[in-house]
């Protein structure tokens, strides 16, 4: 009688769970294409592909999310989805989820598939994956790229393989990157206060542990997002720039997990204070110095994971044609944008994408505004 | 230059409170009354308005440490904006008599430009903490009306943000830091548009031992405090000067 009453508590437990989820996430997004585009070492990418209303008015966009999110960072709804934000601007807007995240395959030790996958690997295997589905499929010559957070930095850390050197000739890598903006992506890792006193010793336990099943917590946890302003709300966002309902949408089905080997990796950045190759051998920063790409760098005033000293660097290092923009109230903006209002903000159309837009469908060699 | 004195308690080093430019001794006047509460003797030094920063650094600055180490060994700095920057520089130029430095929101390299203050350089567009516009915000955010003091005399620091570090007499504000050996605690403002937190945070490249950190709701604090805000914000009585006050007991007892 007793496991009986256990297995009922479970199932009841279980049920009331799932129901509090499918109420936290909200209704299910809007009829895109869905897409599965295969990596050379046989992982699946989710992609999900809105078209424009008319004729495209220029290249594809590619969005990608950072870490420990999904696609679901870069198209949650319809006022919050970055990819149905370029559609409706004459752009088809492609959303990405990286493997192991979202509907991408997941690590499966049987078959093969294991978690010490890193930022190496999201650039080296992903991103071209992506990038080559989303050109065979619209014939396009070449996409253009908005990449959040560790996006960014798969992005920064593409850019210095020489994928893009020379656009358009054939290289060891497919290339194909037109224009890029990224957006809160840290090159450097130096907090201040507890975030960094806290940083270094959680990073160094992470470095050891196979993956962190973040996307699990938040849904245990899921009724304090958006009710309380937690220490995750404090790093990531501003509820004066995003909607409480917004953010638990986006825990319920946007917060994913992290791989041992973004772990390591993030655990090793932080240690040296520098973004480096898994084998040390080549430094992200110092090598945008010869990148190539046009590229917009965007910081968020109130960012407290990316601060604003964290994404300059960045800006400064770029060798190509290159933007900077600030999200900020001395800037212009509604808000200080912090790390997730970026993407989740309720301004952020008007403020963060509709510049980033505008800077991608300037014409190569246009003077960019580098402020 | 005004310098007031307040209490004459001699049982600790007292404290010297040094102004933001262009800011009034009111500027600090719940800061001093928590130090006071804590038994200190306070000097507070004000300067004229229209001062340089590099007049504050050269003239007055070791003017106001001088009177308050008359018949004392030592002295606490506390500074506020450029008024911290003083502090800095004074503990580096006079080591052995400065027993510790706290600075708010004290800047000690520009690195990123800031779209609202170029325009206030360039297009005469309102200069922060101008009553009655946006620029007010930029300055006061989170500070009570009657605490506030007037526009910021941005041009007196123009050249500074722009060149990102300051050269007075040929020599590198920054660099001159090197000789600061006092225990440092910063505070820099997570909402403050006037030294955005990376200017003032960047000093542990100069003083590595300074323990510089964000004051806002990354910290636990209630509020992403403004420039004004760290001195005469409506939390700050709670949240800053008691964590200002035990960091000088802690340092300079």
């Amino acid at each position: 009688v007793t496991r009986a009453r256990l297995l009922a508590v479970l199932v009841a437990f279980s049920a009331a769970h799932c129901a509090l989820i499918q109420w936290a996430a909200g209704p299910p997004p809007a009829p895109a294409e869905f897409h599965r585009a295969k990596t050379r070492d046989g992982w699946e990418i989710e992609l999900r592909r809105y078209k424009p209303a008319g004729a495209p008015q220029g290249p594809p966009v590619l969005c990608l999310h950072g870490i420990v999110a999904n696609a679901y960072n870069v198209d949650l709804d319809e006022r919050h989805s970055l990819a149905r934000f370029v559609a409706s601007r004459g752009r088809e807007g492609w959303a990405m989820s990286m493997r192991g995240q979202g509907a991408s395959t997941r690590p499966d030790w049987f078959a093969g598939r294991s978690a010490d996958y890193d930022v190496d690997t999201i650039a080296a295997q992903d991103l071209p994956a992506a990038v080559a589905h989303v050109r065979a499929v619209t014939g396009a010559a070449e996409v253009d790229l908005i990449a959040h957070s560790l996006g960014g930095i798969a992005y920064y850390a593409w850019l210095a393989q020489g994928a893009n050197a020379g656009t358009g000739a054939p290289s060891a890598a497919p290339g194909g990157i037109r224009r890029a903006a990224t957006l809160g992506s840290p090159v450097v890792f130096r907090w201040g206060g507890w975030g960094e006193s806290l940083a270094r010793p959680l990073t160094m336990v992470g470095a050891w542990l196979p993956a962190l099943p973040l996307r699990d917590l938040a849904l245990i946890s899921l009724p304090i997002h958006g009710a309380w302003d937690g220490p995750i709300e404090r790093a990531l966002l501003s509820f004066d720039n995003v909607d409480p309902v917004v953010w638990r949408r986006f825990m319920a089905v946007g917060a994913d997990g992290i791989s041992g080997g973004v772990l390591k990796q993030a655990a090793r950045w932080i240690a040296e204070g520098r973004i480096v190759s898994r084998d040390g051998s080549v430094d992200y920063l110092a090598a945008l110095a010869s990148a190539r790409t046009p590229t917009l760098v965007v910081a968020g005033r109130g960012d407290n994971m990316a601060a604003v000293h964290m994404v300059r660097p960045a800006y400064e290092r770029l060798g190509a044609e290159k933007a900077w923009l600030v999200a900020g109230r001395a800037d212009g903006a509604r808000a200080d944008y912090g790390h997730m209002d970026l993407l989740l903000g309720e301004n952020a159309a008007e403020e963060v994408w509709a510049p980033v837009l505008a800077f991608l469908n300037a014409p190569a060699g246009t003077p960019a505004g580098t402020r | 230059m005004a310098l007031w004195r307040l209490g004459d308690s001699k049982a600790k080093p007292p404290v010297l409170v040094l102004t933001d430019l262009g800011a009034p001794v009111r500027s600090v006047a719940s800061l001093v009354a928590a130090l006071r509460a804590r038994g200190r003797e306070v000097f507070v030094a004000e300067w004229p308005r229209d001062a340089a920063p590099e007049e504050l650094f050269l003239r007055h600055g070791p003017r106001a440490l001088g009177e308050s180490l008359r018949g004392r060994d030592r002295v606490a700095l506390v500074g506020h904006g450029v008024g911290g920057a003083l502090a800095l520089l004074l503990a580096a130029a006079a080591p052995d008599r400065v027993a510790a430095v706290v600075t708010l929101g004290a800047p000690v390299r520009w690195s990123v430009p800031n779209l609202a203050v170029e325009r206030a350089l360039d297009n005469g567009a309102p200069a922060p903490g101008t009553p009655g516009t946006r620029a007010e915000a930029m300055l006061y955010d989170g500070v009570p009306g009657p605490a506030r003091w007037g526009p910021y005399p941005l041009e007196r620091v123009a050249a500074w943000m722009r060149e990102g570090d300051l050269r007075f007499h040929g020599a590198s504000y920054a660099r001159a830091l090197a000789g600061v050996r006092a225990p440092v605690r910063a505070w820099c403002g997570t909402a403050d548009d006037l030294v955005p937190r990376e200017a003032c945070l960047v000093l542990r490249d100069f003083v590595a031992h300074a323990d510089a950190r964000p004051a806002g709701r990354i910290e636990w604090m209630k509020r992403d405090y403004s420039h004004a805000g760290l001195v005469a914000g409506a939390d700050a009585a709670r949240e800053i000067f008691p964590a200002v006050a035990e960091f000088l007991e802690e340092n300079a007892e």
